[in-house]
């Protein structure tokens, strides 16, 4: 390494400093607006603010707090919403084991078939028209 | 006023430093929009968070900074072979043309001298142009370049004094010929 020149070092730091700041090419614009249209607006967890991330997480924390002192300890009119609600599902386990569930079989297998006949139909028209559909 | 145009602002604002970092890291006007792109498609991912920050200019210069290091250790080889094929000449543009000839024969030559300069360091090799640009454009200290680059302080000294010894190469000769 030859030794340095301080005067040139000085007065080329200068120039340097003194260059116009390249000016970006107007496609960069266009090229970034049209590049972010096609993704949406990240909207993750992640991409929140710090404060927003910090009440999202108080919100979360006493939330689950809330549901583990429910359980543990339920009040009265809890116990009341949760007596009805087996009731409910008592109803519900009668009326599928009765009506729904001897029925359910054969309304797949005729969804099927007709599924199948229209897929069937469909294929024969487009060889029919000469693959029409396509175009 | 819209998200939209918000962010549509917030590109027009920061978009010729963005460009300026990258083109000059990069030595190609190609290479530097796409690293720019990249860069607000990283800003617009953070947007709610970045747009009123006061860093966000210091945000923008080291990721365009990072992505560009990022980019020439990608395509080290591939770079260097079409650097040597195709130097960049990049012509004045029509706005450029135009100020030239509006400009008084003192004024021509300093704007003439300038755009040799722009030429020169962007003409230089990867590892002078590299610390040289980040010295003189992003005022990084040197260790700071040795740190960034993963190289010795050394080594950042001497690459940073090839590259004015050939800047002053490529002025003088260019002086010589007028």
């Amino acid at each position: 390494m030859t030794d340095a020149d301080p005067d040139f070092d000085r007065g080329l730091a200068r120039e340097l400093a003194q260059l116009p700041r390249p000016r970006a090419p107007h496609t960069l614009l266009p090229r970034v607006l049209a590049a972010t249209t096609q993704r949406p607006a990240a909207t993750g967890w992640f991409t929140w603010p710090r404060q927003w991330q910090a009440v999202s997480i108080a919100a979360l924390v006493a939330a689950v707090v809330g549901m583990a002192w429910l359980l543990l300890t339920p009040p009265a009119p809890v116990s009341g919403v949760a007596a009805s609600a087996g009731q409910t599902a008592t109803t519900l386990r009668v009326l599928w084991d009765v009506i729904i569930e001897p029925a359910v079989t054969y309304v797949a297998i005729v969804a099927m078939v007709l599924t199948l006949v229209c897929a069937a139909a469909w294929a024969a028209l487009d060889v029919a028209l000469g693959g029409a559909s396509h175009r | 006023m819209s998200d939209a145009a918000r962010f549509e602002a917030f590109v027009r604002q920061y978009q010729d430093m963005v460009f300026a970092t990258a083109v000059r890291l990069l030595g190609r006007d190609g290479d530097a929009e796409d690293v720019a792109q990249t860069v607000f498609l990283r800003a617009f991912e953070r947007f709610a968070e970045l747009a009123d920050s006061p860093a966000v200019a210091g945000w923008l210069k080291t990721v365009t900074r990072n992505l560009c290091l990022n980019h020439l250790k990608r395509h080290r080889a591939r770079w260097r072979l079409f650097s040597e094929v195709e130097p960049q000449t990049g012509g004045p543009s029509l706005e450029e043309r135009i100020t030239r000839l509006a400009a008084a024969p003192d004024e021509l030559e300093r704007i003439e001298r300038a755009e040799r300069l722009e030429q020169a360091l962007r003409n230089l090799p990867e590892q002078q142009r590299v610390p040289l640009v980040l010295f003189h454009f992003e005022e990084m200290a040197y260790q700071e370049i040795a740190d960034l680059l993963g190289i010795s302080l050394a080594k950042v000294k001497t690459d940073i004094h090839r590259g004015r010894e050939a800047l002053r190469q490529t002025l003088d000769a260019d002086h010589d010929r007028r």
